[in-house]
C-alpha cells in the first residue's frame, strides 16, 4: 500500500487517504481480506490526526470497500472489480471532458486524442 | 534650532541655571573662600548635565535619521563647550566685580580658567567613554565621579576653615605666578584647552561612528 | 537592470557570532527576501547594509556610494525598519514626527499621518505606551514617509496582526510596482514575506548559503513520494530530508528539472508521486543539522 499525503493538494486529507486506498485495492496491492493498518498506526505513520483516518475508514466502509470488525480491525472487502471499474470510468469521463474542451481551443479534435491514446497505449 | 541640539541642551542649560542661581549668588555675596570652592563645582555640574542628557538620549533612533554620526558627535561637543564657556564668562564676570573688595584677585581669574578647562576636558573624556562603552557601563562611573567631586569640595572647604595652613588651590605658587599677568595667562590657558578639546572632539567623532555599545 | 545595493565580502566579528564574507547584490525594482534561522546574522547584515553599524572588513555601496562618503544622502533615500524599533520613550508620536522632519529632505507629513491613521497608531500616544507591534508600524510609517527609494526591513511583519500584515505585504508590492523602488527584507519564512519576495537569499551561520530567483527555486525543488524500490538508485541517493514511513517514503530533490525524464515511467505507473516544496522545505535542507 502506497499512501503519502500532500498538504497542498486540493482534496482534503481524508479524501486523499480514501482515494489512495481505493487505488491500492484496484491495482491489487491490497487484496480481499488483507488487514488494513489500525487507525492509530496509520495516523502516526502519516502524521495526521486519528479523526482524519477514522473518517477515511468510515467513508471506505460506507462505499463497501472495507469492513470493520469491532476489536479486530479493518479488512479489505470482496469488491466487485466491475464496481470499481464503473467508478473509475466515471472519474475518467470528468477528466476527459476537461481535456477535450481545453484541447479544442488549440484545434485538437476528439479524433486526435483517440490517435494519441493508441500511441500511448503502445508505449 | 537643530532638534538634537535643542533636546540635548535642555539638561545642560538647566544645570547651568541651577549652578549660577545657587552658587552664582554666593560668588556675588559671600566672602572667602567662595572663589576657592565654587569653581570646584563646575566639573560636578557639567558631569551632572552630561549624565542627565545621555540618560535621556536615544542614539539608536538618531542613527536611523539622515544625520551623520559626525554631526551628532560635533553637536554634543559644541554644546558642552558652549555651556562651559558661558559658565566661565559668568564666573570671570563675578570675580571682576568682587576684585575691589579683595574677595577675588588676579590669580582667581587664572584659577577659574583652570577649573573650567579641567571641567571641559573631563566632560569630553566622559562623553567619549559613554559612546565607547555604553551608558549603562558608564553610569556608575559618572555617579561615583560626581559624588567624589562633591565630597572633595566639601572636605576642601571644611579643611580650609578648620585646618591651619591647609593649602588653598587658588593660591598655589604656579597659580599666583600666572596671576601676575592674568589676561595673558588666561588667553594661553584657553587656547591650550581649546586645542586639546578639538583633538578630543576628533577622537569622539571616530569613536561614535565605530561604536555600537551606546546604541 | 541597475544594482541599487552591493555588498562585498562583509565580515564582522562579535563575541559569539560572525558575519563571514557575505556578498550580495540587489537589483532595482525587486523585492528581495533574506531568510535563515535565528542567529544566522540577518539583523546584523541588515544593520550593516543600512549604515547602522560599521563592518570590520568588506564594503557596502548603495546607489553607487559608500556610507562614509554620502551618509546623509543615502539615509534620505533609504527607509530602515529595525527588528526592535527604538524611540524616545517619553515622547508622543507626533513629537517624533516634528523632531525628525527637519532632517529629511523630502518629509511627507500628510502621508505620515495618513499611514498612522491606517495603522491605527494614535499620534498623541507616548512611545512607551505603544505595543511592540505599534512601534513596528510607527517605524514602518516613518520609513515610508520620506521619499525613500530603498526599504530595508528587519522582520517587518513580526508582531503585526493578520490584517495589518496582509495590508503591509500589499503595500510593499505596490511600492515596487513602478520599477524604480526596491525592497530588501529579512524575515522568518512563515511571516508572509516569502509570498511577495522575488529573489531569495538564504543565510545560515553568518554566510550566504543560497541565492536564487524564487520561481526558479520552487521549480527545481520538489517532494518525491515513492514506494520502496520504485526509484532508480541514483535518484534515491540524491534525495535529501528523506522520511521512510511504513506506507511510502518521501524525499526532497533540488534537481527536479533534470530528473523529470527518469521519473516519467514511475510517475505514470503511480509508484511515484510529486508535490510542490515550500520555501521553508528548501531552507531546511540548506541549514546544517536541520
Amino acid at each position: 500500500m502506497f499512501v503519502v499525503l500532500s498538504p497542498a493538494h486540493p482534496d482534503p486529507m481524508y479524501k486523499q487517504v480514501t482515494d489512495q486506498i481505493k487505488d491500492a485495492i484496484a491495482s491489487g496491492d491490497l487484496k480481499p481480506n488483507d488487514r488494513l493498518p489500525s487507525v492509530r498506526e496509520l495516523s502516526e505513520a502519516l502524521n495526521v490526526s486519528a479523526i482524519t483516518i477514522k473518517r477515511a475508514y468510515q467513508d471506505l466502509e460506507t462505499g463497501g470497500f472495507i469492513l470493520t470488525r469491532a476489536g479486530l480491525g479493518s479488512y479489505v472487502a470482496h469488491v466487485e472489480r466491475d464496481a470499481l471499474r464503473e467508478r473509475k470510468l466515471a472519474e475518467l469521463q470528468e477528466e476527459l471532458r476537461r481535456l477535450v474542451r481545453s484541447s479544442a481551443k488549440f484545434g485538437i479534435t476528439a479524433g486526435d486524442i483517440v490517435r494519441l491514446t493508441r500511441q500511448v497505449e503502445g508505449d | 534650532m537643530d532638534p538634537i541640539l535643542r533636546r540635548s541642551s535642555f539638561y545642560y542649560v538647566t544645570s547651568l541655571l541651577m549652578y549660577m542661581s545657587l552658587m552664582g549668588r554666593y560668588m556675588l555675596t559671600r566672602d572667602w573662600p567662595v572663589f576657592e570652592i565654587m569653581p570646584l563645582f563646575v566639573p560636578v555640574w557639567i558631569l551632572g548635565g552630561l549624565f542627565a542628557s545621555e540618560s535621556d538620549e536615544c542614539y539608536a533612533f538618531l542613527r536611523t535619521l539622515p544625520v551623520p554620526d559626525r554631526r551628532v558627535a560635533r553637536t554634543k561637543f559644541t554644546l558642552i563647550l558652549s555651556i562651559v564657556a558661558v559658565q566661565w564668562l559668568l564666573m570671570i564676570g563675578a570675580a571682576l566685580t568682587r576684585m575691589d573688595e579683595g574677595i577675588a584677585e588676579p590669580s582667581t581669574l587664572v584659577y577659574v580658567t583652570v577649573t573650567c578647562a579641567f571641567a571641559l576636558l573631563a566632560a569630553a573624556g566622559y562623553q567619549i567613554a559613554v559612546w565607547r562603552f555604553g551608558l549603562s557601563t558608564m553610569k556608575p562611573v559618572l555617579g561615583v565621579s560626581i559624588a567624589a567631586g562633591i565630597v572633595m569640595a566639601i572636605i576642601h572647604l571644611a579643611s580650609l576653615k578648620k585646618v591651619d595652613d591647609w593649602p588653598a588651590l587658588s593660591r598655589l605658587g604656579v597659580v599666583e605666578w600666572l596671576g601676575g599677568a592674568p589676561w595673558i595667562s588666561c588667553a594661553i590657558l584657553v587656547a591650550v584647552a581649546l586645542l586639546a578639546y578639538r583633538a578630543l572632539m576628533r577622537v569622539g567623532v571616530r569613536v561614535k561612528a565605530s561604536s555600537e555599545a551606546h546604541l | 537592470m541597475d544594482t541599487v545595493l552591493e555588498a562585498t565580502d562583509l565580515t564582522k566579528h562579535y563575541e559569539d557570532f560572525s558575519l563571514r564574507g557575505v556578498s550580495l547584490a540587489i537589483r532595482a525594482g525587486s523585492i528581495s527576501g533574506i531568510f535563515g534561522p535565528n542567529a544566522a546574522g540577518k539583523s546584523t547584515l541588515l544593520k550593516v547594509l543600512a549604515g547602522q553599524a560599521p563592518t570590520h572588513q568588506g564594503s557596502v555601496q548603495v546607489f553607487g556610494s559608500a556610507y562614509a562618503d554620502a551618509e546623509q544622502d543615502l539615509k534620505n533615500r533609504i527607509g530602515y525598519v529595525p527588528q526592535e524599533p527604538v524611540f524616545y520613550p517619553d515622547k508622543a508620536v507626533q513629537w517624533l514626527a516634528r523632531f525628525s522632519a527637519p532632517y529629511f529632505a523630502r518629509w511627507d507629513g500628510a502621508g505620515f499621518y495618513r499611514l498612522l491613521d491606517e495603522f491605527k497608531v494614535n499620534p498623541l500616544k507616548k512611545v512607551k505606551h505603544l505595543s511592540g507591534g505599534q512601534k513596528k508600524l510607527l517605524s514602518i510609517a516613518m520609513a515610508l514617509s520620506h521619499g525613500a527609494e530603498l526599504l530595508i526591513l528587519d522582520e517587518p511583519t513580526a508582531g503585526l496582526d493578520v490584517v495589518h500584515r496582509r495590508a503591509l505585504l500589499d503595500r510593499l508590492r505596490a511600492f515596487v510596482a513602478d520599477g524604480d523602488k526596491t525592497v530588501l527584507a529579512a524575515s522568518h519564512i512563515t511571516d508572509g514575506l516569502d509570498e511577495i519576495a522575488e529573489e531569495i537569499w538564504f543565510l545560515d551561520d553568518g554566510r550566504v548559503v543560497a541565492h536564487e530567483d524564487k520561481d526558479d527555486l520552487l521549480a527545481r525543488w520538489k517532494w518525491v513520494h515513492f514506494k520502496d524500490g520504485a526509484l532508480p538508485k541514483a535518484i534515491e541517493e540524491g534525495l535529501v530530508r528523506v522520511k521512510r514511513l511504513p506506507f511510502g517514503s518521501s524525499g526532497l530533490t533540488g534537481d527536479f528539472l533534470n530528473l523529470r525524464g527518469a521519473l516519467a515511467g514511475p510517475l505514470a505507473s503511480g509508484d511515484v508521486r510529486l508535490d510542490n516544496a515550500t520555501l521553508e522545505d528548501v531552507l531546511l535542507s540548506f541549514i546544517k543539522g536541520a
